[in-house]
């Protein structure tokens, strides 16, 4: 066996086992084993907008990558620029601190007595894992 | 060869697309939770202006570097972005967190308005208890 028939193989491995995954990410996620509802919250329940720009520049980085790979022939991974880097930075930055603002407000208010304002979880069909016997159908999300 | 990077091109199309759909379906449909996205969470208003300001920064350079990649002609790299929009985004991103920061404080500084200035008292008081 030569080492271009063992790439080769190794490659049809890979690639059906990625090929596996992402329909098994996507048929969870259409079904709603794998619930969404809240992939931009914050552990009170509300949106967040640190969150959202995360997601938002995830999409546009994983695109951007994957459309500029395919434009070259062969494939070619692409470099990346600093100012993209800087982006990200001053994202993943501003979240932290954001984080840090809130988690003090927080302690502030258990501190006075008042637990911080929470928004009650939708009912989603997102099973409890560990939780009490609930009927099948809607199942609410702690 | 060429086979297999069909098939892999294919595969990334499904995966990427699929998310990008189903995520974009959801936030459309409130189907993912944006409740109180907009909201200043620390003074309890309704629309926060650093919010607002940030979300549109957010989606504009987003959405600029999105069609640039779209436009490149060099595909060996990512397109630069402009140092100005890195830097209209620091300041943006710094607006939102001073006022944050400010939303934090007022009360306790007394630089609140009065309706956030009532809101705040109980809890004082419940202190001094």
């Amino acid at each position: 066996m030569t080492p271009a028939t063992i790439g080769l193989v190794i490659g049809w491995i890979l690639t059906i086992f990625i090929g596996v995954l992402a329909a098994m990410i996507l048929i969870k996620i259409f079904k709603g084993d794998i619930d969404l509802n809240y992939i931009i919250s914050d552990e009170n329940g509300w949106a967040s907008l640190s969150r959202f720009q995360f997601l938002i520049f995830t999409f546009v980085v994983a695109m951007s990558l994957f459309y500029l790979i395919l434009a070259k022939a062969p494939p070619e991974y692409p470099a990346i620029p600093k100012e993209i880097l800087a982006l990200l930075g001053i994202s993943g930055g501003s979240y932290i601190v954001s984080k840090g603002i809130q988690s003090s407000r927080d302690v502030s208010l258990k501190e006075a007595g008042e637990s911080p304002e929470k928004k009650e979880p939708k009912v989603t069909n997102t099973p409890v894992v560990g939780g009490p016997e609930q009927p099948a159908g809607n199942q609410p999300v702690v | 060869m060429n086979t297999l990077a069909t098939v892999l091109r294919y595969e990334a199309i499904f995966l990427l697309g699929g998310l990008a759909l189903i995520v974009g379906y959801g936030l459309l449909t409130h189907q993912i939770n944006v409740t109180g996205l907009l909201m200043d969470k620390t003074s309890g208003r309704a629309i926060s202006p650093g919010r607002v300001q940030m979300l549109l920064v957010t989606m504009s350079i987003a959405a600029y570097y999105f069609m640039s990649v779209i436009d490149a002609e060099d595909t060996s790299r990512l397109p630069d972005l402009p140092n100005e929009f890195v830097m209209a985004f620091g300041a943006s991103q710094g607006v939102y967190l001073l006022g944050k920061l400010y939303g934090r404080f007022a009360t306790t500084m007394g630089l609140a308005s009065p309706n956030v200035q009532a809101r705040a008292k109980p809890k004082r008081s419940e202190i001094n208890k």
